[in-house]
């Protein structure tokens, strides 16, 4: 605390006004970079990740033994099959996490100063969670090829290679990152991390159930239903891109209904939000 | 180099800063003083965007803060030292907005050695810093992109007796460079010292400013004296008798007119003084004085009757 240190060097000003040209704007890859050290910098954060990856390759190693263990045939496709379902809303936590602690921590105040147009630092943490989703699926498949290697060099006889490659090159990526852009878009409605996560889940596991209930009270609302249960969508997109005209309309739809909606009306709320 | 435009800011009803204008001069340090509440956090959120204005602007060099490219090699901003990431470290904070802003990481050290932290400190999670540390962090941070000004809320608020000084020391230096500072405070003798030009303000409206010396001469009625003679009776009379509100005040009085009109008036009563000297007249008497209308406590009403007793228990619990 000593009062010789020296005062810090302002740089040189012409006049009263501020020069600013020879100063960029923050390039957008720098703000998805910041974003992505927020993103594991905190022990939330960071132990998040750090249990994504373990479940897993937890689930998968666990699916393994129990494949030694007894005698029926495995395919690739087993291992990566069920550990999806997990990943489906395990992965969404962390854009979840990325965008309400700002809010909780009171960060937005410091991150909105240093870049005023607030769309860029949201669209940064929305880059940095597709990016997040698409390495949980590169994870995912890796210790799939792993563990079925590992099978195949111990029981050769039970073992079938057979990759679905829809699956593994278009329906697991395509799923996984539309789970997340969902839990994106409640998370900036929302502005709560507690808030967010049950109506991520709620919206995402109960939603079907309660939308069955309503419908069997009112038989007319039953023609209403497809267009809007978005966990039956995208869980059908697992198998590839739809292929009738009114399968792409139904996924639209309720892509519509419970991601882009949303997404505007936080995004309206966030860019106009006194940052307190 | 800041400019406050006709700034109001309402909230309902409420007009939490009202037609405000100030401008802030490069190479100074501007004070902002006011009570709790004056609105003057308000104001200078609204500097850097993070509050709509309702109407008026306010303009950084010419320039809207949002529309600054990278603003934080132009403007430093310390709002709100707590607004930060409990679980994150100092360093971490400080890495961060050097990441944003462009910097190199040896910039870091730099300013936690600039502030005073030590390496062991800025290992620690920002949840176990003391007050005191957290404004040190604040106040790196807002330096980081060695920015042209800087917008300081309460940068004084949790530090000790030293780390004002330092600070102090610290602003002034920045302003002889070049710069300059805006700093908000409620603690007048924080700003007295350091601000080369001070704004009072209270509910939302901005009451004087001006340098020290303006501010005291353009008081009204602020002059006041003390006196002590051998017959205060005889003095005080005369001093009533020239229309002066006089007060008894220890062993003397205590008159609203300069120590001259004081001597005149004793030496026309033949009155022998033993004592005459200025009142001694601070900022602070101004500052109460500018915005008593508008503090939350009314200053000369004495403190509220403490509470009534408890009610008499009767037939014991229910």
């Amino acid at each position: 605390m000593s009062a010789a240190m020296p005062a810090p060097m302002p740089a040189a000003m012409p006049g009263p006004s501020l020069d600013t040209s020879a100063t960029a704007a923050i390039p957008f890859w720098r703000l998805a970079l910041v974003e992505l050290r927020k993103a594991y910098n905190t022990r939330a954060g960071f132990w998040l990740l750090f249990t994504i990856g373990l479940l897993i390759t937890l689930l998968q190693v666990v699916q393994l033994i129990t494949f030694l263990a007894q005698d029926y045939t495995t395919t690739f496709t087993d291992f990566t099959g069920n550990v999806w379902i997990v990943s489906l809303v395990l992965v969404p936590m962390l854009p979840i996490l990325l965008v309400t602690t700002e809010w909780s921590q009171r960060t937005a105040v410091v991150t909105f100063a240093i870049e005023p147009r607030r769309l860029r630092v949201i669209f940064a943490k929305l880059a940095v969670a597709v990016a997040l989703a698409l390495a949980v699926v590169v994870l995912m498949l890796v210790v799939a090829v792993a563990c079925t290697a590992v099978a195949d060099l111990l029981r050769p006889d039970y073992v079938e290679w057979s990759v679905d490659k829809t699956f593994v090159f278009v329906g697991a990526p395509l799923t996984v990152l539309t789970t997340t852009v969902f839990g994106f878009a409640v998370a900036c409605m929302l502005l709560n991390t507690p808030a967010a996560i049950v109506l991520f889940l709620l919206s995402w596991y109960a939603s079907v159930g309660v939308l069955a209930a309503i419908a069997a009270l009112i038989p007319p609302f039953e023609d209403v239903l497809p267009w809007i249960t978005l966990q039956i969508n995208v869980l059908v997109l697992a198998d590839g891109l739809p292929s009738e005209a009114s399968d792409w309309g139904h996924l639209l739809v309720s892509l519509g209904v419970w991601i882009v909606l949303p997404l505007f009306v936080g995004m309206g709320r966030i860019v106009n939000a006194e940052v307190k | 180099m800041i400019r406050v435009d006709h700034l109001t800011k309402t909230y309902g009803q409420f007009r939490a800063v009202d037609d405000v204008s100030f401008t802030c001069q490069q190479g100074r340090v501007t004070g902002f003083l006011g009570p709790n509440g004056a609105g003057k956090t308000t104001t200078m959120r609204v500097m850097v965007g993070l509050t709509p204005a309702s109407s008026g602007r306010v303009t950084i060099g010419g320039l809207d803060y949002a529309s600054i490219p990278n603003p934080g090699r132009h403007v430093g901003v310390l709002l709100d030292a707590s607004a930060q990431h409990g679980g994150r470290t100092g360093r971490e904070i400080l890495s961060l907005g050097a990441l944003a802003m462009g910097l190199p990481s040896r910039r870091v050290d730099e300013m936690l050695a600039l502030v005073g932290l030590t390496d062991g400190e800025a290992k620690r999670r920002l949840r176990n810093y003391s007050l005191g540390m957290k404004q040190r962090l604040g106040i790196a941070h807002a330096l980081l992109g060695e920015p042209e000004v800087l917008i300081l809320d309460e940068p004084a608020n949790g530090l000790d007796p030293a780390g004002i000084r330092w600070m102090r020391g610290l602003l002034k230096g920045y302003a002889d460079r070049g710069g300059t500072v805006l700093l908000s405070s409620h603690l007048l003798n924080e700003v007295e010292l350091i601000a080369d030009e001070m704004i009072l303000i209270g509910h939302g409206r901005v009451v004087a400013h001006g340098d020290k010396k303006s501010l005291l001469a353009g008081a009204q009625g602020a002059a006041t004296s003390l006196v002590t003679s051998l017959d205060n009776h005889a003095l005080a009379s005369a001093l009533t008798g020239r229309g002066h509100v006089v007060e008894a005040m220890g062993e003397g009085l205590r008159v609203n007119v300069a120590t001259e009109e004081v001597g005149r008036a004793a030496l026309a009563a033949g009155v022998v003084l033993t004592d005459l000297r200025s009142g001694g007249v601070g900022l602070e008497d101004l500052f109460l004085e500018l915005t008593s209308a508008t503090a939350r406590e009314p200053v000369t009403v004495p403190p509220p009757p403490p509470p009534p007793p408890p009610p008499p228990t009767m037939g014991g619990h229910q």
